[in-house]
């Protein structure tokens, strides 16, 4: 594709941008809203991968900066656990290049009804003040660290590591066949198996996920799989609505938006399969 | 006050705090940003190469990330984490390689 009409450029811009904003609040990440939307009404599933991915790897450059402001994010959590999503991700965009386009309808629409599941029955994610303190960091030569609580600080290690990374193995692989980030069973797969507080979890995995996207970028570029000009579309909502989304995630109830997120996605996940 | 449940007093505090990270992030963002706007206003000679330019900044910056954790743990002395960041390069490489490989 060497060009995009007007109406075109619009659209990816605008759902990218919705879907970000949409992801940031509730939680759930934008691909995993935009490439069913993106399939649903049109799109291939072998293009809208790659429009997924690059929507969460500008998401996670957006968002990275206010995360490190925080002291929020484990580096060495989140390497740990994406040498097993790489090469999940690696594997999964490796078979969606040979898969055909129902395989990939299916399994996009599996992980959407999955998304579905997931944003429904998390618990809420309570925001809490930073409090300044020296002891706020991760910690040299460990998994564990100490991050910021109302009041004080709070220490941290994560738990049922095998359990966990096979987890990682899994969610990378859907992300790398479907373009959805994997995020919406990291996420739980750190906070809920792995035992970290929620907000650590969060922010690593979106530190992580932009990991995972290059990975998965790298495969479908060199299978001619991403359209420059859909792409720099996607980047331009994805950041600007990872912008309003990081601004609006104190104000809106997070709960909500998932609530009718996984709304959205049941009636996607209907959608692909109607087409099936 | 303080909560514990992990070992933290054995270890001490990374000295890897973001103070890099953050302007290189923000500078990566607002590069992308810029070169990916352009693409759409631009005419079409080139509008494809400022696209690309845009995707490739997007997509190398959270490498160049883990490459940077790699070099910084490294000066920690922390050579486990350094190492386990220098295999999911190695990863994302075999991944480019074996795409390649296949795409021909």
């Amino acid at each position: 594709m060497t060009s995009i009409s007007v109406a075109e450029m619009v659209w990816y811009v605008s759902i990218s941008c919705l879907t970000s904003v949409v992801g940031a609040v509730g939680g759930l990440g934008g691909a995993v809203l935009l490439v069913p939307v993106l399939t649903a009404t049109g799109t291939s599933a072998a293009t809208a991968a790659p429009l997924g991915m690059l929507s969460v790897c500008a998401g996670s450059v957006a968002a990275g900066s206010s995360h490190l402001r925080a002291r929020s994010v484990n580096h060495r959590v989140g390497i740990v656990t994406e040498c097993f999503a790489s090469s999940g991700v690696v594997a999964g965009a490796l078979l969606s290049g040979l898969a055909g386009e129902r395989p990939l309808m299916a399994v996009l629409a599996l992980a959407a009804l999955l998304a579905a599941l997931t944003g429904v029955t998390r618990p809420r994610q309570a925001t809490e003040p930073f409090a300044d303190a020296a002891e706020v960091g991760e910690r040299v030569g460990s998994l564990s660290g100490v991050y910021p609580v109302i009041g004080g600080t709070a220490s941290y290690k994560p738990r049922r590591l095998p359990t966990g990374l096979t987890l990682m193995v899994l969610s990378g692989g859907i992300a790398g066949m479907t373009g959805a980030s994997g995020g919406f069973l990291k996420t739980p797969t750190l906070s809920d198996v792995m035992s970290l507080p929620t907000k650590v979890a969060a922010a690593t995995v979106t530190f992580t996920s932009g990991i995972t996207a290059s990975a998965a970028l790298a495969v479908f570029a060199l299978q001619g799989r991403v359209e420059p000009l859909p792409g720099a579309a996607t980047i331009v909502g994805a950041l600007v609505g990872g912008g309003v989304g990081a601004r609006a995630q104190g104000r809106l109830s997070s709960l909500a938006i998932r609530r009718g997120v996984s709304v959205v996605l049941v009636v996607v996940a209907g959608t692909l399969v109607s087409r099936l | 006050m303080k909560v514990g449940s992990g070992d933290s007093g054995q270890h001490p505090v990374s000295s890897v705090r973001g103070r890099w990270q953050r302007p290189a992030l923000r500078a990566a963002a607002l590069t992308a940003g810029m070169l990916a706007t352009l693409s759409l206003l631009a005419p079409e000679a080139l509008a494809r190469p400022l696209a690309i330019s845009s995707i490739v900044v997007v997509s190398v910056t959270p490498i160049l990330r883990v490459l940077w954790l790699a070099l910084r743990w490294a000066q920690e002395r922390d050579w486990a984490f350094s190492a386990a960041a220098l295999a999911v390069l190695a990863i994302i490489g075999f991944g480019a390689v074996f795409a390649a490989a296949n795409s021909r």
